[in-house]
This record gives C-alpha cells, sequence and structure tokens, in this order.
C-alpha cells in the first residue's frame, strides 16, 4: 500500500457502527506519527471518542494527547517493536466541541450589539436549538471546523461525522439554514412587524398559532428579527464553512464495513459527495478479517472441541468461513465502483478487526501503524 | 436455549416496541424478526423504520397478511399530521412556504413527525415495532418531543407531545429493548443510551438483548488474550473469551438488568448465495427462530 498523503482537513464519513471515531482517531495518529500536528475533532453524541482515547471527558478545547503517545510510543519501543523516535512525530489533540457554548459564542460574535445576542439567547426558540441532541452539535462542529482550521495551530484535522442518515443532512444543515433568510415570505413578516400585517400572513400565522398555543408566534417573530439582525455576519460564517469544505484542502472519507448491508449504503453515501461536488479521496474498509485466515490447526481443534459436545469453535469458523468470502465479494465490488471514479483515483484502505474494542492509545496506534 | 423471563417477554409483547442501540448491532434485523415472531402467534403487526434510504416510502405488506412494514418520511408524517390537526385548513397550512422553511429548519419538528406517526399508528395495530436510529439520533427524537412540550405551552402540539411521552413512559404500553452486542463499547454504549431511556421514562424499565454471542459453544472461558490473533480460529476464540467480561459490565452496573443473549445466527448452508436480499431474508427468520426458543 502507498503511504497515505495527509490533507489539512479530512472529513470521515459511514453508516452507524462502522468505526468511523476509531478510524478517524486512528488517521490523527497516523498524520501525527507522520510529523504533523494533528488533531481530531468528533461530534458523535455518544461521546465514542473519549472513550477510545481513554480520557474521561473531553471539553470545548482541545486536549493534548502527545504525551500519552510518546508513552505508547515508549512501550511499543520496550516491546521491541520499530516506531518513529519522539523528535520526529508531529502533535496529537482531540477535540468534541460542546454544541451549547459554541452555539452561544457564534450569535454573541455574529451579533451587532449585546442587547441582540440577549434576545435571541434568551428566547425559549435558543434553548431547543442548542439543546444537545437537536442537531446544533452538527451546524456547530463545521464552525469549530472552521474556526480551528483557520487558527494555524494544525496541519491536519480529521472530522468524525454523525452516522450517514445525518451525515449527509449534516452536509446540508448551513445551506438550509442560509435559505430561511431567503424566504419572501419570512422577509415580509419582518418587515412588516412593526405595522399591520397583511392578510394572509396575518392567516398563516393565526393557523399557526392554533397549532402552537398562544406565545409561541410572538417568541417566534422575536427570534427570527433578532436573527435577522445578524443575518450578515451569519451567512458569511455558513458560506466559510461551505467554501471550507468544497475547497481543495477538505477530502471526503468513507469507513465502511465489509459486510453486505453498509454496501448499498455506502454506494449511496459515495454517489451523493460526488454529486454535491466535495472531493472523495477514498475508502477505509474497517473491521477486515483477511488477516486471520482460516489454518489446518483452526479446523483440527474445531473438530475435537465439537466431537466434546463444544460447537463454538467449529460454529465460528464457519462463520468466519462466510464472512471472508463475503468480505472478498464486498471488496471487489467496492473497488470496482471506485474504478468508475472520473478524476483522481480514490484510495482504498483496510484496518483489521480487534478481538477487543479500541479504546487506548495503544490500540489506536497499532492501527494508525497499519494504515 | 434457555427460555426467557415472563417479565422481558412481556416487554417485547407491547403495543408499541422501541428497538434502539448502537449502529450496526443489528436492530433492524432484530426488530424485524422480533415484528415477525409476533405476526406468527396472529397479531396483526406494523414494523416501522424511519426514512431508510434503501426503501421507498410509506406502508407495504410483507411476509404475511398481518404483518407491514412502513418507512415514515418526515414531511410526509408533517402533512399527515397537520391533516388531523386542522382538517380542511390543512392544506392551506402546509402549503404556505413559510411554514414549510420553518418545518425543515427548526430542528426537531422532523423528529417530532417521525415519533408521532407510529404514536398514531399503534391505535390500528397489535403491535408496532419501530426500528429506532442509532444511539444519539434516536435520543435526539425522544428528546425534540420533550421540547415541543416545553416550548408550546398550549394548543394541540403540546398537548400530542405530551400524549405521546405518557405512552411512552407507560409499562403497559410501550416497551423499549436495547440491542447490542458482547462487545465492549457497545456494551458499554447500551449502558449509556439505558441511563438516558430512564432518565426520560424512569417509570418503564428497558430490557437488553445481547446478539451474536458464541461463548456457551466453547469448552472453556479461559483467560482473555493479550497478543493479537493470528489466525479465524484464535480471533473466535479471542472474542468468545470476552464475551462474559463485557456482558458482565452490564450486570455489575445495573444488577438485576432484564438481559438475554442470542446467539450467532447462522444459515443451514455456507454457500453464499450472491444474493443478499435472500440472504437477509434467511437471516430473519434466523433470529426469529432464536427468539421463538426464548419463547417469544
Amino acid at each position: 500500500m502507498t503511504k497515505p498523503v495527509w490533507h489539512r482537513i479530512h472529513v470521515l464519513c459511514g453508516t452507524g457502527g462502522v468505526g468511523k471515531t476509531t478510524v478517524s482517531a486512528s488517521m490523527a495518529v497516523a498524520a501525527a506519527l507522520a510529523g504533523k500536528r494533528s488533531l481530531v475533532i468528533t461530534i458523535d453524541p455518544a461521546k465514542r471518542l473519549a472513550t477510545s482515547l481513554g480520557i474521561q471527558a473531553l471539553g470545548d478545547e482541545a486536549s493534548d494527547l502527545t504525551p500519552l503517545l510518546k508513552k505508547s510510543l515508549a512501550d511499543a519501543r520496550a516491546r521491541g517493536e520499530t516506531v518513529p523516535g519522539d523528535e520526529s512525530i508531529g502533535t496529537l489533540h482531540a477535540l468534541m466541541p460542546d454544541a451549547r457554548s459554541n452555539l452561544r459564542a457564534l450569535f454573541e460574535t455574529s451579533s451587532p450589539n449585546p442587547e441582540v445576542a440577549k434576545r435571541i439567547i434568551e428566547n425559549p426558540i435558543f434553548k431547543i436549538l442548542a439543546s444537545e441532541f437537536s442537531g446544533a452539535n452538527e451546524y456547530m462542529a463545521m464552525q469549530k471546523l472552521h474556526a480551528v482550521s483557520t487558527s494555524g495551530k494544525y496541519d491536519s484535522i480529521f472530522l468524525d461525522t454523525p452516522p450517514s442518515r445525518s451525515t449527509l443532512a449534516f452536509l446540508g444543515a448551513p445551506k438550509l439554514l442560509a435559505r430561511i433568510f431567503d424566504e419572501p415570505w419570512l422577509k415580509t413578516i419582518l418587515g412588516s412587524s412593526h405595522t399591520i400585517l397583511s392578510a394572509g400572513i396575518g392567516k398563516a400565522l393565526g393557523l399557526l398559532e392554533k397549532v402552537t398555543g398562544k406565545g409561541f408566534v410572538g417568541q417566534l417573530l422575536e427570534f427570527t428579527s433578532a436573527l435577522f439582525e445578524l443575518q450578515g455576519e451569519f451567512l458569511k460564517k455558513l458560506e466559510a464553512v461551505h467554501q471550507l469544505l468544497h475547497s481543495e484542502d477538505a477530502l471526503f472519507t468513507l469507513v465502511t464495513t465489509p459486510h453486505l448491508e453498509a454496501l448499498p449504503e455506502a454506494r449511496h453515501l459515495s454517489v451523493t459527495l460526488r454529486e454535491r461536488r466535495y472531493r472523495f479521496a477514498g475508502v477505509v474498509l474497517n473491521r477486515t478479517l483477511s488477516s486471520f485466515p482460516i489454518t489446518e490447526e483452526d479446523l483440527e481443534k474445531a473438530r475435537k472441541e465439537e466431537e466434546s459436545g463444544f460447537p463454538g469453535r467449529a460454529l465460528g469458523l464457519k462463520w468466519m468461513k462466510r464472512l471472508l468470502a463475503r468480505e472478498e465479494r464486498v471488496e471487489a465490488l467496492l473497488m470496482d465502483s471506485l474504478s468508475h471514479h472520473d478524476g483522481e483515483k480514490p484510495s482504498f484502505r483496510r484496518l483489521p478487526e480487534l478481538p477487543r474494542d479500541a479504546h487506548t492509545l495503544d490500540d489506536l496506534l497499532r492501527l494508525a501503524r497499519l494504515l | 436455549m434457555d427460555r426467557a423471563p415472563d417479565e422481558f417477554l412481556q416487554i417485547l409483547q407491547r403495543n408499541l416496541l422501541f428497538v434502539s442501540g448502537k449502529g450496526g448491532v443489528g436492530k433492524t434485523i432484530v426488530s424485524q424478526a422480533i415484528a415477525r415472531r409476533l405476526s406468527a402467534q396472529g397479531k396483526k403487526v406494523l414494523w416501522a423504520t424511519f426514512e431508510d434510504p434503501l426503501v421507498p416510502v410509506g406502508k407495504t405488506q410483507i411476509g404475511s397478511d398481518s404483518l407491514f412494514h412502513v418507512n415514515v418520511e418526515a414531511s410526509q408524517a408533517f402533512e399527515e399530521y397537520a391533516g388531523l390537526l386542522l382538517g380542511g385548513f390543512a392544506k392551506l397550512f402546509v402549503r404556505n412556504a413559510l411554514i414549510r422553511k420553518l418545518a425543515q429548519a427548526a430542528p426537531g419538528i422532523h423528529e417530532l413527525v417521525l415519533l408521532g406517526k407510529v404514536w398514531f399508528e399503534r391505535e390500528h395495530y397489535d403491535h408496532v415495532v419501530v426500528d429506532m436510529p442509532s444511539t444519539g439520533y434516536g435520543i435526539a427524537m425522544f428528546q425534540s418531543v420533550r421540547n415541543f412540550r416545553e416550548l408550546f405551552r398550549a394548543g394541540p402540539i403540546h398537548r400530542d407531545a405530551e400524549k405521546m411521552l405518557a405512552t411512552f413512559e407507560d409499562a403497559s404500553k410501550t416497551g423499549h429493548l436495547i440491542v447490542t452486542l458482547p462487545e465492549e463499547m457497545p456494551i458499554r454504549e447500551s449502558l449509556e443510551l439505558d441511563g438516558i431511556l430512564h432518565s426520560l421514562f424512569p417509570e418503564n424499565r428497558s430490557a437488553f438483548l445481547v446478539n451474536r454471542c458464541l461463548s456457551r459453544a466453547f469448552p472453556t472461558a479461559g483467560k482473555p488474550d493479550t497478543a493479537p490473533p493470528k489466525s479465524a480460529g484464535e480471533f473466535i476464540e479471542g472474542r468468545a473469551k470476552l464475551e462474559a467480561t463485557n456482558i458482565q459490565i452490564i450486570r455489575e452496573n445495573l444488577p438485576g438488568a432484564l438481559l438475554q443473549e442470542i446467539g450467532c445466527f447462522l444459515s443451514s448452508e455456507t454457500k453464499e448465495t450472491g444474493d443478499s436480499v435472500l440472504l437477509h431474508e434467511r437471516v430473519i427468520a434466523g433470529i426469529a427462530g432464536l427468539l421463538a426458543e426464548k419463547g417469544l
């Protein structure tokens, strides 16, 4: 396999359960080993990365994992493995954005004055926007990505995204938000909020109020009118993220596994990425089993155990045999779909399944060295 | 395999069953297998998925006369919901560009109407089995209903959100099943998920189903290996040795947890057919068989 080339931004997409968090973190470790100042950002609400890195809590500020990495390298050296020396490696940082505080900061820094920011933040609608699971995480991770990518502190940034059904929503989110400002209805309402509403709008809002109960329409108007006051700044920020993700610097990598269920979804994702003109870097096939071939010794042991009433190994090997055959097929299908890609040839990499989940830096280091 | 305790089986047989868990643990297949078992008992069953990009939106009959599948899509569900709320006004309401945009952009409405749809459907079926999205997004759906109940202090949405939450919390109406694997990270996440579900619905305890277990069919549990495996046999053994340790994490953190293990399903044919749909069918039937052994 050729050595991976580390770009400034790597966005990792994929369906749930394929190990995106582990792959993102391993790639960040690999980049650090190659001398880069690397950062991994996760927006996964299940907070998996923290577990992966063996640290209890990740904050909004990047945590420096370089000392941990150096310790893992020292341990590997002590086991007699050949690993890069401390002087040749870069740095490793990890970050999990806190949606609520970031959203607040975004409104505060975009507002023309503190009064407008206050009107937004104290509105009940803001509380929903900022609640941890409502998608604010996605909006905010993009904002954070932009902020850290322009900070000059990192050479390579790895963005772990939520499972693909929401990954696509995540990519479309800033545009959708930006489109609200172009909505003529909204402009009319807000333009006329201090005068008499036109009959049509009045009727529409009356209907809305019927559904939402009294008070909500008032809050909504208040919130959107405040939002409009910071429209310019807000759109500029969203546009910057859009530009960044579409730039030469940003590469999208698909993480998938050799399961039949994963293949159609993987195809769907790669096609959508291409349609939306993001740069498609290639595929990481995670949790592969091809490095664990079925040996004669395995079969012999399985036969003996089965005779004494324990079919587990035999069953497991039968299962492995099928999985290995499936893996070969999935790999061929993936390679085939990649070969039809126009433009730069996408890369293809494999990472083996671990019997135990990767949850220490040692595990990530092992995976990173296989990339 | 041993029969599951009655309380576990009873959770699976409630009018509405949410099958939750981390991505890739087999929620889709397990939830479909449960739906199949329930319909085999002569019940009218709806298996629901949310915005599965791979199947068409809407309702279809699957398998037998009494088993249906609905793939719920938000904008369609939104129109239906508005229709129910507003009657004749609905068309005017949903065609209104402002309201449409608000519904699209406001985070949470999406999730509210998706859950609202299965909540409405439950009255027309003996059982509605819901294949929930993976952990974070699944939780977000329940969270949204709560947000909306709090944001709209009166009116029909408030009323419906209130009723939905009451149904989801009612242990005589709704069951919550968490599917996981006997691997460490899925196990830890299932506990996290249980904690969040418990805080949302304190009166309705979840059941756990550990999918793809192998260790009981090995001669000795033994000590987990530290060296990376070199062959398929070593890999399988390593995984099996860790199973008990991993499942123990749930028992330690949640004494008395309603937990059942099911084995790995292997079809009798070892040859790959090349037809993923057929294979899928066999796996669902196989899991349904394992559930039948449990007494479902």
